[in-house]
C-alpha cells in the first residue's frame, strides 16, 4: 500500500474478508449516488459511516465537499479493488473473532492489503487449505489422515485384522 | 490150372452157338419127320418114329452129355476163373498194398517234408513277424516317446503361458480388490474420523487448528511474496 493510501489504512483494516469488500463497495457506490441527498452516510452500515466520518477529520478533509468526498470514494473503491485475496478453505463457518485472528495473522506475516476469501467445506475435517499467490497449501486434517494412511498403511492394516 | 478169362468166355459162346445150331438140327429133324409121316404109310412111319425117337434119344444124349462135359468145364473153367480171381484179386491186393504202403510212404515222407517245411516256413515266418513287430514295436515307440516328449514340452509350455496370465489376473485381481478395500478402508475411517473429529473437536479446537495449519503453510512459504 502507497503512503498517499495510508489515510485509507482505518477503513482498509475493517476489510478483512472478500464479503466485506463487496458490502463496502456496494455501500460506496450508494454513497456515491446519493451525496447530492442529506446524510447519505445513514445509507451505509454503521461502522463503515463512523470509520469514514473518522478519516475525514483525522485528515482534516471537509465532508461537505461533495468532489472530494467523491475523489475519496472513487479512491477507496481503487484500493479496494487492489486488495490481494488470500483462498482459505475450512471445515467450518468461522465466527467474525476467528477471522479476526486469521486476518491478524496474514496481516502481521505477509503486511496489510490482503482480505480472505473463506469457502466451508466440511469434508476437510479440520485445519485449513490455503491458497495464496497462486500457491495451494493443503494442510487440512483430512489431508493428514490421507498422508497417515498412505505412509502408515502397513500399521493401519494391521490394527485392522 | 489157370485159364485166361478171355477164353473162358470164348468156351462159353462157343457152347451156347452148338446148342443153337443142336436145336435148330433137332427142330428141322422134327419138321421133316412130320412130312414124312405124313407122306410114309404107317408102319414105315412107326419105324420111322422109332429111329426118330431113338435118333433124338441119342441126340439128347449127346446133347445132355456135351452140356454136363459143358457144365463140368464150365465148372471147372469157372474154379479156374474163380482160383485166377482169387489170384488176380490177392495179387492186385498185394500190389494194391504195396502201391498203397509205397503211396503211404512216400505220402508219409511228402507230408513229413512238407510239414518240415512248413514247418520251416512258419519258423521263417515267425522270425519275420517277430522281427517285423520288434522294429515295428521300436518305431512306434520311438514315435510314441517322440510325441509324448512333444504333447509334455507343448503342454508345459500351454501351462507356463497360463500360468503367467493367470498370475498376472490373479495379481490385478488382488491389487484391485486390495485397493477397494484399502480405498474402502480409507473412506469408512474418514468417515469415523468425521464422526468423531466433528463430535470431539470444538470451536476452539477448529480455530487452533486452523492457526497450525497457517503457521504451516508459512513455514512452507505461503506467505512468501
Amino acid at each position: 500500500m502507497k503512503k498517499e493510501d495510508s489515510m485509507y489504512s482505518g477503513l482498509i483494516s475493517l476489510i478483512k474478508t472478500v464479503r466485506d469488500a463487496d458490502r463496502l463497495l456496494l455501500e460506496i457506490d450508494a454513497l456515491e449516488t446519493s451525496l447530492s441527498k442529506p446524510e447519505p452516510l445513514s445509507l451505509i452500515s454503521e461502522a463503515n459511516a463512523q470509520k469514514i466520518m473518522e478519516t475525514f477529520s483525522k485528515n482534516n478533509l471537509d465532508i461537505n465537499n461533495k468532489d472530494l468526498y467523491r475523489s475519496f470514494l472513487e479512491s477507496l473503491k481503487e484500493i479496494i479493488k487492489k486488495l490481494k485475496v488470500v483462498n482459505l478453505v475450512l471445515a467450518f463457518d468461522p465466527s467474525s473473532k476467528t477471522i479476526d485472528k486469521i486476518h491478524s495473522f496474514i496481516s502481521n506475516n505477509i503486511g496489510i492489503g490482503y482480505i480472505l476469501d473463506i469457502e466451508v467445506s466440511e469434508s476437510i475435517l479440520a485445519g485449513a487449505i490455503v491458497i495464496c499467490n497462486g500457491r495451494y497449501f493443503d494442510n487440512s486434517l483430512k489431508k493428514s489422515i490421507e498422508d497417515t494412511f498412505a505412509t502408515k498403511k502397513q500399521e493401519i492394516q494391521k490394527l485392522m485384522q | 490150372m489157370i485159364i485166361e478169362p478171355i477164353i473162358f468166355f470164348d468156351m462159353i459162346a462157343s457152347i451156347l452157338i452148338l446148342s443153337a445150331v443142336l436145336a435148330g438140327v433137332i427142330f428141322y429133324f422134327s419138321r421133316r419127320i412130320k412130312k414124312l409121316h405124313n407122306a410114309i404109310p404107317t408102319n414105315i412111319m412107326d419105324d420111322a418114329r422109332e429111329k426118330a425117337l431113338r435118333i433124338i434119344d441119342d441126340a439128347n444124349g449127346k446133347a445132355l452129355d456135351i452140356i454136363t462135359k459143358t457144365n463140368m468145364s464150365a465148372d471147372i473153367a469157372s474154379e479156374n476163373l474163380n482160383e485166377q480171381t482169387m489170384h488176380a484179386a490177392l495179387l492186385q491186393i498185394k500190389q494194391l498194398e504195396k502201391a498203397t504202403a509205397e503211396f503211404s510212404k512216400l505220402y508219409s515222407q511228402t507230408l513229413q517234408d512238407l510239414r518240415s517245411k512248413n514247418i520251416e516256413i512258419l519258423q521263417n515266418v515267425s522270425q519275420a513277424i517277430e522281427t517285423n513287430a520288434s522294429e515295428e514295436i521300436k518305431s512306434f515307440r520311438k514315435s510314441v516317446e517322440q510325441l509324448t516328449v512333444s504333447s509334455e514340452t507343448l503342454v508345459k509350455k500351454k501351462i507356463d503361458s497360463d500360468y503367467e496370465i493367470v498370475k498376472k489376473e490373479i495379481g490385478s485381481y488382488k491389487e484391485s480388490e486390495l485397493k477397494k478395500i484399502n480405498d474402502g478402508i480409507y473412506t469408512l475411517l474418514e468417515k469415523i474420523s468425521r464422526i468423531v473429529i466433528g463430535k470431539a473437536l470444538n470451536l476452539s479446537d477448529h480455530e487452533d487448528l486452523i492457526m497450525k495449519s497457517l503457521e504451516k503453510a508459512k513455514k512452507e512459504g505461503a506467505f512468501e511474496t
